[in-house]
């Protein structure tokens, strides 16, 4: 029995160790890279470590600029979207989940089919009207192209986490004399605060990682977000590998820190929806 | 009097519920628009969305773009990848969410660098891959240099540019349906387990009649969410290969948006993009009915 028993260990510390690695591993070298001479980089035969170490990379980066100017915009046009796609998603998902009326019901079937929309079939006709509107190549233009996809993700996911608010705290909360309104701001929202964030991490983090939509509607540098930012350099004629992971490792350290300190409300907002039916 | 007043009260919420949707509906609404807007410019000649004039040209965008041999292409490839990225993604996570199903030590650690390439933006783990893809001074070909295998030029060969997508596409993915499948999984009581241990069944019928069946309603659910995706893939495919070599990485999103914004013609990207969505909205419907009916049988 304990012969069998560590035998099944030692299978699922195998299986964990390789996925593990395989799926961490692509960090590790991204890191590795940042921090070598632009001459270590085309060694052949590859040495793995850093040798010698340098932060010279990071330090171009940063005196270049432009980098900054790209996290700035992604983090504006990122927390933006969010916090407007709350303001307007959280009332709707509590009609939507608390109030019995048929034009709600078919609220939610409309929904449910825009849901399934591809981003590609949006990008083609709104790229014309933003256009006729004068609102290609702004800041606003790119946040009112991504409104819709994160309200939509929002109500669903808030949706199913108000269906499970007590109704009796609700009655005794209309009882006491609160509108709607003052139920939703001081009931509903504090105690389904774990939800919410979770829905706003996962909004805020799809407006930081968008890269199609972003890359029709902005054209000049200045305005540019981060993802464009890489692709600027992956672009070019030659690719400077270091710079450009220096770059990557700045963009995505806020993304790792924050799955890590946030890993379990994470992973419970994320599979809420999916394993709940 | 009192069902009178119940009637008012009734009426009364019921504003009330469609008054708090009204700021998402308009955003909603907008997104309708849009829709609208796809369908008018795919029946719209291609000169005609560009001037902003309309003339309309039946089927024509339609025709063009189901019989032009590029796309029968670009259908081949989306479909393969799409069928190809989930299996492998499954059987990943299957493996693992079994590996991880008792609390080991370390499984939170394990947990949190599941959900890494997640989170990363599709942008900046094509970049890395890329980079470590690269013939000469890439680290893949290195580590298979090392095991005594000659590595492919990964993102310049037909063939081995398709396993390129393919690999990545799961890194990206797979940990959603890891931690899904673990979300289910955790949730098979052990007493069940243990009570089948006790009955004289093994690991694998363990697994195959009480785990397996439990979870068929979060493969359900992953499916329903995966494929489209998949479908949709675009990021990955831009920044990797560029569609190439020689179109062999091509898929449906990337030539919709090449189409409009490389080539100018609206008019046909619409059309095939609509297709995408009626395809989308197809499979979603069927599965949902079928998924559904499923569920009524088993109770």
């Amino acid at each position: 029995m304990t012969k069998k028993k560590i035998f099944t260990n030692i299978y699922t510390y195998f299986i964990l160790i390789v996925v593990s690695v395989f799926l961490i591993f692509p960090f590790i070298w991204l890191v590795f890279t940042s921090v070598k001479t632009e001459v270590q980089l085309f060694e052949v035969p590859v040495k793995i470590l850093p040798d010698p170490f340098t932060i010279k990379n990071y330090i171009d980066v940063i005196q270049d600029g432009s980098m900054l100017v790209y996290l700035k915009n992604s983090l504006l046009i990122a927390v933006l979207t969010t916090g407007i796609a709350l303001v307007i998603s959280i009332p709707a998902a509590y009609a939507l989940a608390k109030i019995k009326f048929r034009a709600g019901v078919a609220f939610f079937m409309i929904i449910l089919v825009i849901r399934m929309v591809p981003g590609v079939t949006q990008i083609l006709p709104m790229f014309q009207v933003l256009t006729r509107l004068h609102l290609i190549n702004t800041r606003t233009g790119l946040i009112i192209s991504y409104l819709p996809g994160s309200v939509i993700f929002m109500i669903m996911l808030l949706r199913t986490f108000f269906m499970e608010f007590p109704q009796e705290l609700e009655d005794a909360g209309m009882i006491d004399g609160l509108g709607t309104v003052e139920v939703i701001r001081r009931l509903v929202i504090p105690i389904s605060l774990p939800g919410i964030c979770s829905a706003t991490l996962m909004s805020f983090l799809s407006s930081w990682n968008e890269f199609m939509y972003a890359s029709v509607i902005i054209r000049s540098p200045e305005l540019k977000t981060m993802p464009l930012g890489i692709q600027s350099y992956v672009s070019t004629f030659q690719i400077y590998w270091g710079k450009l992971t220096a770059n990557a490792v700045i963009y995505v350290l806020p993304v790792v820190l924050f799955t890590i300190f946030a890993s379990k409300g994470l992973i419970q907002g994320m599979t809420a929806g999916a394993v709940k039916e | 009097m009192r069902q009178k007043k119940y009637v008012v009260l009734k009426q009364r919420r019921k504003r009330t519920g469609i008054l708090l949707c009204i700021p998402a509906f308009l955003v909603v609404a907008y997104a309708i628009y849009m829709l609208g807007y796809a369908l008018v410019m795919s029946f719209n000649s291609n000169m005609g969305v560009l001037s902003g004039e309309y003339h309309f040209v039946g089927w024509e965008n339609y025709r063009k773009v189901l019989e032009s041999e590029e796309m029968r292409g670009v259908v081949g490839n989306t479909l393969l990848y799409a069928a190809a990225t989930i299996v492998t993604e499954l059987g990943i996570g299957l493996l693992v969410s079994a590996a991880l199903r008792r609390n080991i030590k370390g499984s939170q650690a394990a947990k949190v660098c599941i959900m890494l390439p997640m989170m990363m933006a599709p942008i900046a783990s094509g970049t890395i891959w890329r980079w470590m893809l690269t013939d000469r001074y890439g680290i893949v070909n290195h580590l298979l240099g090392l095991l005594k295998i000659d590595g492919p030029m990964w993102l310049a060969d037909k063939l081995a540019a398709k396993f390129a997508i393919l690999f990545v596409s799961v890194w990206t993915a797979a940990p959603f349906v890891i931690l899904v499948l673990l979300a289910s999984i955790s949730s098979v009581s052990d007493d069940i387990i243990e009570a089948a241990r006790i009955d004289g069944a093994g690991g694998l019928q363990v697994y195959w009649n009480i785990i397996f069946p439990h979870l068929k309603s979060a493969i359900a659910v992953i499916l329903l969410i995966r494929i489209p995706d998949a479908l949709k893939m675009y990021d990955i495919v831009y920044i990797l290969t560029d569609g190439g070599p020689a179109n062999a990485t091509q898929v449906i999103s990337f030539y919709v948006y090449n189409k409009g914004f490389t080539s100018l013609k609206f008019g046909e990207a619409a059309a095939a993009s609509f297709l995408l969505f009626l395809f989308i909205a197809a499979f979603s419907v069927f599965f949902n009915s079928l998924v559904n009916r499923n569920k009524k049988k088993g109770r």
